[in-house]
């Protein structure tokens, strides 16, 4: 299963276009990135992608999929249990997915806080609760809006071997992130995005080409994308 | 009324009426108030019609007099202050003068409007069974209202204790003077203080800034007591906090589930909020009882129509806490169908309204039976 994108324009509200022509693909056993500075548009072009942004115009085809949002969004009075079993109930996998909890639950060390409200954690731990959330189940695609935020150094280690694991298995995935050094080494492409358009999308190597730089780091082509893109 | 005045009352009132509109949806609003206007003029109309016969005969006007004097009183003065003033306004002294004495006037006519409205019910109590003259009860809205405005002033200056003392020595002086003193004698004396007390507002809080702190910690908590009293109802909405729950305090402690069936998560969901979130499951059992004891209560024409009442009382409530609930930005991350919410919607609202209400119908017929 693929991601296919085609949003001719998408915003809050209507004729007021946040994001545009956003075009791009993901597909299966793929990460991709999605890089922007803040107000870019990449929360924007997510939430387009699920629906829930209000005015969209365009195509978008994606499968059943797992979704770490921008912040995080836990209801205040259900436990860190009780939100991992509503999830299963919902999708109706109780049996077969008790056993992944455990396991992310052990993964993440949240599991001595299983009858304690999420909404009393800390930052990283309730991000840790929308990432084991996410992957409770199996989908054929991953939403991932800043998964690293808040993590401790261990927990984004634990992540990025599961979003391996998940290429592995032949998920598609797209991740919008600010962790530049970290979406270099494990993103296979990336899309940079400034002001609701796209600036650029590919490979490392092919994003190197269209700057000339040979050596340049993610930050160095966004840098220079940029600067082209205020210049024209 | 100065223009900044307006422009404060104006964001008071759309602040505090957003606020509501939070707390109260409208249609529970118009259940509760208009059939709670109507039987209140017919439970009124019929009072006034029996009035010679009913028990509040036996009650001596000192008694009503004293009572009058002790619950009726002005909260606060408003002076539409904020702690900001003391930056900018401070240093335009006219515009700050004008604003205060608006404040003022402002509460003090509130005041008397609600006073004359208390009275003016009360009349029929005064004039037929009292047989009190129509100028004497206007003399006693002056006495009251001199008397509410000295207080206010009193507690301004006083200690706890003091003002304790001063409240009861006004409340008997009011008394006096309006039962054993002549109605001009006691007009021109509460006319004096009257006059007295504006003078002395106005030397002391309206045309000096030394009880600016004061003042304007007043008046904040003038416009938080009913703003409190929404949180009350609501505590959620003060400052949209989450509530800082350390374990699930009420009942299904250890995250237990409360219904075996799995396809029953959206009631799991609306009843461990109910439980947890004691304002709605208190608000619900407030309007269950209200119900329950008014159907116990009124005659018996009026039982089937608080039964009616009731129901849509707390279907509307029910609907609103669910709607809250389905508002909620967590469904971006459980997707759930309409299919599954609607069946949760008419499960839910089986069990919390038209069981209860069928419950009480059931009472009712017993009880009717048996008497």
């Amino acid at each position: 299963m693929t991601i296919n994108i085609n949003i001719h324009k998408g915003g809050y509200v209507e004729n007021e276009a946040i994001i545009s022509n956003i075009e791009f693909q993901v597909n299966s056993g793929e990460l991709v990135g999605l890089i922007g500075s803040n107000g870019a548009g990449k929360s924007t072009t997510l939430q387009a992608m699920m629906g829930v942004l209000p005015i969209v115009d365009g195509q978008i085809t994606i499968g059943n999929y797992g979704y770490v949002p921008e912040r995080p969004i836990l209801y205040e009075y259900f436990t860190l249990w009780e939100h991992i079993d509503f999830y299963m109930r919902v999708a109706s996998k109780e049996n077969t997915l008790t056993n992944r909890a455990k396991e992310l639950l052990e993964i993440f060390q949240l599991d001595h806080k299983l009858h304690d409200y999420p909404t009393t954690f800390s930052k990283g731990m309730q991000q840790k609760v929308m990432l084991i959330l996410a992957f409770l189940d199996k989908h054929s695609t991953y939403i991932l809006d800043e998964p690293f935020m808040g993590l401790d150094p261990q927990a984004m280690r634990k992540l990025l071997t599961i979003l391996e694991e998940l290429k592995a298995q032949g998920a598609a995935i797209l991740m919008s992130t600010h962790a530049l050094d970290t979406a270099e080494k494990i993103c296979d492409r990336f899309i940079l995005i400034d002001h609701g358009r796209i600036l650029q999308q590919g490979t490392l190597a092919s994003l190197r080409l269209a700057v000339k730089q040979d050596n340049a780091s993610l930050l160095d082509i966004f840098d220079t994308l940029l600067e082209e893109n205020h210049h024209d | 009324m100065t223009s900044l005045l307006r422009q404060r009352r104006k964001l008071e009132r759309s602040y505090n009426f957003k606020l509501l509109a939070n707390i109260i949806d409208w249609t529970v609003a118009l259940y509760v108030v208009v059939p709670a206007i109507i039987i209140g003029f017919f439970l009124y109309k019929d009072f006034i019609l029996n009035i010679s016969s009913s028990w509040v005969i036996h009650i001596p006007l000192v008694f009503i007099i004293v009572l009058l004097f002790l619950i009726t009183r002005i909260e606060t003065i408003r002076t539409y202050l904020q702690r900001a003033d003391r930056l900018f306004l401070i240093q335009n002294r006219k515009q700050m003068v004008r604003l205060k004495q608006a404040g003022l006037y402002l509460s003090l006519s509130k005041h008397l409007i609600l006073l004359s409205s208390a009275l003016a019910l009360l009349a029929p109590i005064f004039i037929i069974v009292h047989h009190v003259k129509i100028f004497e009860l206007l003399i006693l809205l002056l006495l009251l209202f001199t008397n509410n405005f000295t207080n206010v002033l009193l507690q301004l200056k006083l200690h706890k204790w003091q003002q304790l003392v001063s409240n009861i020595f006004m409340c008997i002086l009011g008394t006096v003077c309006f039962l054993y003193v002549p109605v001009i004698i006691t007009a021109l004396i509460y006319l004096i203080l009257l006059v007295y007390c504006t003078s002395y507002y106005n030397r002391l809080f309206v045309y000096s800034t030394k009880y600016f702190d004061q003042q304007v910690e007043l008046d904040q908590a003038a416009f938080y007591k009913w703003q409190s009293l929404l949180f009350q109802i609501a505590p959620e909405l003060r400052s949209q906090l989450v509530p800082k729950l350390k374990k699930p305090r009420l009942l299904w402690k250890n995250s237990k589930r409360m219904f075996r069936r799995s396809d029953y998560f959206i009631e799991e969901i609306v009843c461990k909020t109910m439980l947890r979130q004691k304002q709605y499951i208190f608000g619900y059992l407030r309007f269950l009882s209200m119900g329950i004891g008014l159907t116990i209560i009124v005659p018996a024409w009026a039982k089937i129509i608080i039964l009616v009442i009731l129901y849509f009382t707390l279907r509307s409530m029910m609907q609103s806490v669910i709607q809250q609930i389905f508002e909620h930005k967590i469904w971006s991350i459980f997707q759930v169908t309409n299919e599954q919410i609607n069946a949760a919607n008419s499960r839910l609202l089986k069990g919390f309204v038209n069981l209860p209400v069928l419950c009480v119908f059931v009472i009712l017929v017993i009880f009717t039976l048996v008497n």
